[in-house]
């Protein structure tokens, strides 16, 4: 089989694959409608508090390790 | 130039859909990446200068989504060809090709294995059948980029199947 042939086969094949997975697709109802009226994507206002949460947490996680130690040293001092 | 959402959303919605479902390779990725595209369209719409059609900005945007959700949340599921959109035998039995459809299906497994942008180019090329330039235009790439990606990804769709070929034959 000549390279010609194999690449002539290939682009056949390429094109039978598109028409059969793509041929008439078209967009669900639902989908169209969720698109038209949606104001922002849920996955997008979660990632908005991300950060938000992170800081909150570090922050949070700071002031017991200070208490900690400001007990173990009242603690040492008795 | 004015461009109401709505009546953008309605031209293209099918040409996007159609597009997302082939890159992603099933639906529900192309749902998720579908609303995401259209979000953005309607939050830089008034930003829109009209620098090319509204079809190929939307697309862009469509191109860019679908490559952000891949590399931040890939989900690595089955090109979804169901068994009946094969090509499938005539009423009499005729016009079907078992070998042809098994290696259809190859096709589409191989496909799972290429990058985002090897893909996209096949695409508009074999299904769309835009011409080099145009595809160059549509990804913002010189004419000689489309054509080494058509290239790659031909090359290394043939080591795919050769494989998967040989694989079967032992």
């Amino acid at each position: 089989m000549t390279i010609e042939h194999i690449d002539d086969e290939l682009d056949q094949l390429l094109r039978t694959h598109y028409h059969t997975a793509v041929d008439g697709v078209t967009v669900p109802e639902h989908l169209l409608h969720q698109a038209l009226t949606a104001t922002e994507p849920q996955r997008g206002r979660s990632a908005r508090w991300t950060p938000v949460l992170v800081f909150a947490l570090a922050g949070a996680s700071f002031l017991i390790i200070l208490a900690s130690s400001r007990v173990v040293e009242v603690l040492l001092s008795l | 130039m004015l461009l109401d959402f709505e009546t953008l959303m309605n031209s293209c919605a099918d040409e996007i859909y159609a597009y997302l479902v082939s890159r992603m390779g099933n639906r529900f990725d192309a749902d998720d990446v579908f609303q995401s595209t259209f979000f953005k369209v309607r939050r830089f719409l008034p930003s829109f200068r009209g620098d090319s059609s509204p079809t190929t900005w939307v697309m862009r945007i469509a191109m860019n989504e679908a490559s952000s959700f891949r590399q931040s949340k890939a989900r690595e599921l089955p090109l979804l060809i169901p068994g009946d959109a094969l090509p499938q035998p005539g009423p009499d039995g005729t016009g079907y090709d078992p070998v042809q459809a098994e290696t259809v299906q190859d096709v589409a497994a191989g496909m799972r294995h290429l990058p985002g942008d090897l893909r996209d180019v096949l695409y508009f090329y074999y299904y769309k059948e835009m011409p080099y330039e145009k595809i160059a235009q549509l990804i913002g790439k010189p004419v000689g980029t489309v054509k080494s990606r058509l290239f790659r990804a031909k090359e290394e769709l043939k080591a795919f199947m050769e494989a998967h070929r040989d694989h079967r034959t032992h």
